[in-house]
């Protein structure tokens, strides 16, 4: 009995293959999507960090996509009395964006609202919430942005409420044309307001420096750190290119900052069960980036042996 | 059990037979799901029925731990996906220990893929299998999780044993010959499709005792990265999967069937009932679904379905009857 209670607590995330309609699917940026879908009402609710795969429905001949697509969770709006004005539902919506890259991509933009998509969800693993007295710093780039704007957006509700932890995003982009919700692209229904009014707040950095501040997020940190009067206690997240991570990686074991990252890596079942996605291990292992997490504690990847 | 897996649930009508009898082995149905695409059963437990397969092949299990290989592992093809996952396995001290108490809580036969990079290695895990199974003092009626074996002679992924077996009968012969010494379990031999004539093969390794055939597993590819200037998976070259490859395992199951009077069981690319009705006319009595499984984990069921539907609306009454209807070509 008291296996079975132990079994039942340790594997208490309970993932489904849905058909989920589409609430929203339009661009927020050049080749970037907000894309938005209904969440049922028996399924526990994603967190910050995790991820549901969505299978692309074939629309070029010859384009021949096989594989899921997966996704990071970027928003989670929970089921209210009143009906959605866009849904015109009262079911709960969650949020993601995505990045036209490919075929798979390029059909899932294709959806109209109202139309359904297979979706597994929600899966993997989550972001720690940072510890009494410490500061989230969120950083993310590029199209790692999803899940951060999840973790701030939970930090900035919860700060709201209860006076929750403190945060400052730090956003990293090519360019400032690049960065989502601005001239050209209205917003789609308040998650996408809630995004703006984070983006409003972050911290900027773009290697062509027509925003904020002039070179790589790991840079426009350092800049920010001495002006803080307890850097250590920061707790850096982070979701963005392998380099990114990389140097963020170093940055943090420099200055004895305790951090976690959302990894990325080619996925096939995204459950756990083909060891496709892995990332080398700092102790030279290899850990599954759909089941063992996405978010791993920094130092437990080896990001530059990833990096190939 | 969420409303979503309900819908899952079915009894096939009572006037179908859709048994599989490989050896003494009898599978409920013949669909099962195919070794390295649905580890030893525990991930895909929320979105799967297990208990309604025909066979849950495992992950391959080798003598040592494996690590497997370098990422990137994986590469998507037109219809097709590259891996090169390299056996990656906690041993077969691990899988009786972790895996094996798991995977006989569940109903459908299930068989233990085995890989080992020397005559001896597969030997010893079928040893450590049978032993551990004789004293692990189950109570009458309990499962042993282990109902026969699908040796992988055929992985192109690992730079000792794997495929070098799979391309030479001699080796094939012996090496069969030697786990039939060591189990009374059924043994399935898995091909690869990667020789001159795979016939040879099937032969070689009925003449060595084989109860089935496996056929097939993945064929040799490579994807170049035009940017990098290097193969998009680590190691190179590595297996390909998905309905890429279904036409070779469908002539290959056509060819094979016609060369020995053992079982032979289908698989390559299959992902709707017609492909697995393909294999089933070419002479398979038996089908496993492998990366069909990674976009729909629902393929399984679908594909059972599919096939009832089909045999009632072409009157046959049994699985291993369909075998026989394909009109021979010219």
């Amino acid at each position: 009995m008291c296996i079975v209670l132990i079994e039942s607590l340790s594997r208490w995330i309970i993932m489904r293959q849905l058909n989920a309609p589409v609430v929203i699917n339009k661009a927020i940026a050049p080749n970037w999507v907000h894309l938005a879908f209904e969440w049922p009402s028996d399924l526990q609710e994603p967190k910050p960090g995790q991820f549901f795969t969505v299978l692309p429905a074939m629309v070029e001949l010859g384009a021949g996509t096989l594989l899921r697509r997966p996704l990071a969770f970027a928003g989670f709006e929970p089921a209210k009395q009143k009906k959605n004005a866009l849904s015109g539902k009262s079911s709960a919506i969650v949020h993601a964006i995505y990045q036209i890259r490919g075929p798979g991509t390029k059909a899932l933009a294709l959806q109209a609202p109202g139309s359904r998509i297979d979706v597994i969800a929600p899966l993997g693993n989550s972001f720690p919430w940072p510890r009494q007295g410490e500061k989230a710093i969120i950083a993310g780039g590029g199209i790692g942005i999803g899940p951060m704007l999840f973790l701030a957006a939970s930090l900035f509700q919860e700060n709201l409420q209860l006076g929750g932890p403190e945060f400052q995003l730090v956003l990293g982009f090519r360019s400032a044309s690049l960065i989502p919700l601005r001239v050209g692209f209205s917003d789609g229904g308040p998650m996408a307001s809630l995004w703006k009014e984070l983006l409003s707040r972050a911290f900027f950095a773009t290697d062509d420096g027509s925003e904020g501040f002039r070179g790589t997020v790991v840079d426009a940190l350092s800049s920010l750190k001495p002006k803080e009067t307890s850097p250590e206690a920061w707790h850096i997240y982070g979701c963005g290119p392998g380099p990114m991570l990389a140097s963020l990686a170093k940055f943090a074991k420099t200055h004895h900052i305790a951090a976690h990252f959302s990894a990325e890596q080619w996925m096939a079942c995204g459950v756990g069960a083909c060891h496709g996605c892995v990332l080398p291990s700092a102790s030279g292992d290899f850990l599954r980036v759909c089941a063992d997490g996405p978010v791993f504690e920094a130092d437990r990847i080896d990001w530059e042996a990833g990096l190939r | 059990m969420n409303a979503e897996k309900k819908q899952n649930v079915f009894s096939p009508p009572a006037d179908l037979d859709l048994s599989v009898h490989i050896g003494s082995l009898a599978m409920s149905n013949p669909v099962g799901v195919a070794s390295g695409t649905f580890g030893y059963g525990e991930e895909y437990d929320e979105l799967v029925r297990i208990d309604a397969l025909g066979a849950l092949y495992t992950k391959a299990v080798t003598l040592e731990p494996r690590r497997g290989n370098p990422a990137p592992r994986l590469v998507e093809t037109p219809m097709g996906l590259i891996n090169s996952i390299g056996l990656a396995n906690p041993g077969v001290e691990g899988f009786l220990q972790e895996k094996l108490p798991l995977l006989r809580r569940h109903r459908c036969t299930i068989i233990v893929n085995v890989a080992g990079s020397t005559e001896d290695d597969y030997a010893e895990v079928v040893e450590r299998i049978e032993d551990h199974i004789a004293v692990a003092g189950m109570e009458p009626g309990e499962r042993s999780g282990v109902d026969g074996y699908e040796i992988n002679v055929s992985c192109p992924n690992v730079h000792k044993g794997g495929m070098s077996f799979g391309i030479d009968p001699v080796l094939i012969g012996r090496l069969t010959r030697s786990l039939k010494d060591r189990t009374r379990r059924p043994l399935i031999l898995k091909l690869s499709p990667n020789v001159t004539d795979i016939a040879d093969i099937a032969r070689a390794a009925e003449a060595g005792g084989a109860d089935a055939i496996s056929c097939i597993n993945t064929v040799v590819g490579m994807v170049i990265d035009t940017e990098k200037l290097r193969p998009a998976i680590a190691r190179g070259a590595g297996g390909l999967s998905g309905p890429a490859i279904r036409p070779i395992g469908i002539a290959a199951t056509y060819r094979v069937s016609r060369a020995v009077h053992i079982p032979v069981i289908g698989l390559g690319g299959i992902a709707h009932p017609s492909d697995a009705i393909q294999y089933l006319l070419a002479g398979a009595q038996a089908v496993q679904i492998g990366t069909a499984l990674f976009s729909n984990p629902r393929a399984p069921q679908e594909v059972l379905d599919g096939i009832i539907v089909w045999m009632q609306q072409h009157s046959v009454h049994s699985v291993c009857d369909i075998r026989s209807m394909l009109e021979e070509p010219e």
